[in-house]
């Protein structure tokens, strides 16, 4: 500690005190050294890579939040050592937000880079505000490519300018470069199919001349299939036909292989088919021959087998309803054992 | 008469204490030299003729105030979190009186070019008076960040003192802290392999079962960026796609429990050996099924928002497919992660 003792008199005191007050000032004068304006530092920076991975060109994203109030004419971003740089052309920008950091804002009257000088590319900017948070993003990735080495802390800068140029604010930031910056997933679907009958009867009961006779509860056939090319459903019968055994009459299918309509006492039997789906990407479409809807209209089955619908898609809930006729005339045997067998299979398309 | 006497008496002798003797009481008139062992003085007591130091003080050249404030001693300047724009100081007040206010100079030329902390702990090249200011304004004995300064930088600091009606002090001895560069490492992993080609396998996604893929993607980070920083993700596909069946099994935001099919991403889990806390960001971060839909739009799904360090986030693929998801072998998707670092 260094303090005078003041042991003088009043007199002398006084005369003490206004050295004092003198040279105290004269010391804060000389004590201060002339300071020079420096550039200043930016708040906050970031330059984010949309890709990391080494020898990789990418895409990316410069914030700034100034610092120094004073106008600001251009950007200058340094790029770490060994990453590749495109022409200024390239340099292409725009101002979508891409998940910028939080209070990140449009650089305003940011453009394509006027000029690239090793690592330093620079753009034309706006004034900036100080404490505003700005960004932009370079939009071509062939603007930068990732350095082919592998490493921590590449180190670049981003800096402010003045229209002169003079710099107003700087800082540095740092990334990396990686073998590999991404995940490759794969994934198998498995093949699905699945099918149903609601029933494996169908009961006509009595058939009568006097009008054309219609299962009285259609049987139902659902599929369900992820099949992206579709399913088909084929059909054949046992006897060509509803037959009895006992009399060993027929009934016979009508004109297999094509649509027909049938009509009472007009002996006939066929099958008509609906379609209906609830979802998927494949349309049910009923094969011609067997395209039902109306009372007695079909087509009838043989041995044969023969396409009765198909999808071309997948299927939720696909349903056909299977509706079979059978006509009789005064000719017709009687019998009560008249009796078909139809067998529909199915498959999918993958 | 009285006040004459008294005056020549008090002359009479030459003034001492148990720390100083002056050889006169003449302002700029002392001849010889005077020291103990916390001083020392040479030439008259206004007239210095060098820059005097020791370790406890220090006078410019030139005229010395009769009454100047003590000098203050080296203040305690550290980098304390491998900070690269920013030092702490912490100024010592031993000894001086709680109305003395400090200037603190500081420069990164060894004081070629001066600049002083400003009130809101930048620097600048402004100073004044108003440049002083108590030592509990300057953080007290906690100290402050000088904050704004270049990365990779040695800066030093010295401190003058103003107390009362005293000339303010010769800056006191430097002392020197360094910024240091700013840091990013970066590591990417899954659970079956810490080295690319980096794969997340779902073996089969039957209809209506949420499942996961066979491995988890573990981001790890390490840096000193002050703002944070977040990591971000993105995709090729916007979801799982089948080049045969020209079909993707598209990704959504979902609790894939509900949805008939989707897929996407949840962090299931973070953490940090020191730092910042890593946390989960939506719509990455659900419990169980709850999935956030990737795109090629970047998204964060973990953020922090400090310097941290070996910051993990996991994050966990899942997918459900439906009845009229195309049956294929070939889905597949490519995840890019990235880092965003706010300096």
């Amino acid at each position: 500690m260094y303090r005078i003792k003041n042991n003088a008199s009043i007199g002398k005191k006084a005369s003490v005190y206004s050295l004092s007050v003198i040279m105290a000032v004269s010391a804060i004068v000389i004590g201060l050294r002339p300071g020079v304006a420096n550039a200043g530092t930016l708040t906050q920076t970031m330059v984010r890579f949309d890709r990391l991975q080494t020898s990789t060109q990418t895409t990316g994203t410069v914030c700034a939040k100034p610092a120094t109030t004073a106008t600001e004419a251009s950007v200058q971003v340094v790029f770490p050592t060994g990453y590749t740089l495109g022409a200024a052309g390239t340099f292409t920008v725009n101002t979508t937000n891409t998940n910028w950091p939080t209070g990140g804002t449009a650089w305003p009257s940011i453009g394509t880079a006027t000029n690239v000088t090793t690592q330093t590319v620079t753009f034309p900017s706006g004034d900036l505000t100080v404490g505003t948070l700005y960004c932009f993003n370079w939009a071509s990735a062939t603007a930068v490519q990732i350095t082919s080495s592998v490493s921590s802390n590449n180190t670049g800068s981003v800096t402010t300018r003045t229209s002169t140029p003079t710099n107003i604010d700087t800082a540095a930031y740092s990334t990396v470069s990686m073998a590999a910056d991404s995940v490759n997933v794969t994934a198998s679907v498995p093949q699905s199919f699945t099918y149903a009958l609601n029933n494996t009867s169908d009961a006509l009961g009595a058939l009568s001349t006097g009008s054309v006779t219609s299962s009285p509860s259609p049987r139902t056939l659902t599929i369900n299939t992820n099949a992206a090319s579709g399913w088909m459903v084929w059909g054949q019968d046992a006897t060509t036909g509803l037959r009895s055994p006992s009399t060993s009459y027929t009934i016979a299918s009508t004109t297999p292989g094509s649509n027909s309509t049938l009509s009472s006492s007009t002996e006939g039997y066929n099958m008509g088919v609906t379609g209906s789906q609830t979802s998927g990407s494949g349309t049910v479409t009923v094969a011609a021959p067997f395209v039902g809807g109306s009372t007695g209209k079909g087509g009838g089955l043989d041995t044969s087998l023969r396409t009765i619908a198909s999808s071309n898609g997948t299927a939720n809930n696909a349903v056909l309803t299977l509706t079979n006729n059978a006509a009789i005339s005064t000719l017709t045997t009687a019998a009560t054992d008249y009796a078909d067998t139809i067998t529909l299979p199915a498959a999918a398309m993958y | 008469m009285f006040r004459a006497l008294a005056l020549g008496l008090l002359l009479a002798a030459t003034p001492a204490s148990a720390n100083y003797t002056l050889k006169a009481y003449e302002l700029g008139g002392g001849a010889g030299s005077g020291s103990s062992t916390n001083y020392g003085l040479r030439g008259g007591a206004g007239g210095v003729n060098g820059k005097l130091t020791s370790s406890s003080y220090a006078l410019p050249a030139g005229v010395q105030a009769s009454r100047s404030a003590p000098v203050p001693t080296a203040p305690t300047f550290v980098n304390q979190n491998s900070s690269y724009n920013k030092l702490h100081l912490t100024l010592n007040n031993s000894g001086f009186a709680a109305d003395t206010k400090f200037l603190i100079a500081i420069s990164t030329d060894n004081f070629a070019t001066t600049n002083y902390v400003q009130l809101d702990n930048t620097v600048g090249s402004t100073v004044s008076v108003s440049n002083y200011q108590l030592y509990t304004a300057w953080g007290g004995s906690s100290g402050f960040d000088i904050v704004g300064l270049s990365s990779g930088t040695t800066y030093k600091v010295e401190v003058a003192a103003l107390q009362g009606s005293a000339t303010g002090s010769a800056f006191g001895p430097i002392a020197s802290a360094a910024t240091v560069t700013p840091t990013a490492t970066f590591a990417l992993q899954t659970s079956l392999t810490s080295t690319p080609p980096f794969g997340v396998t779902f073996a089969s996604l039957p209809a209506g079962s949420v499942t996961s893929g066979d491995a988890t993607v573990t981001g790890t980070v390490s840096t000193n960026a002050a703002n944070g920083g977040n990591f971000v993700i993105t995709d090729n596909n916007s979801g799982l796609n089948s080049p045969t069946k020209s079909f993707t099994l598209a990704s959504a935001t979902a609790d894939l429990s509900a949805a008939n099919s989707g897929y996407g991403a949840r962090v299931s889990s973070t953490s940090q050996a020191s730092g910042a806390a890593m946390t989960s960001s939506s719509p990455f971060n659900g419990s169980a099924n709850n999935v956030g839909g990737i795109s090629g739009s970047a998204q964060a799904f973990t953020t922090w928002n400090g310097p941290v360090t070996t910051g993990t986030s996991t994050l966990s693929l899942l997918a459900k497919s439906s009845t009229l998801t195309p049956a294929s072998s070939d889905y597949a998707d490519v995840i890019t992660i990235s880092l965003s670092l706010l300096f």
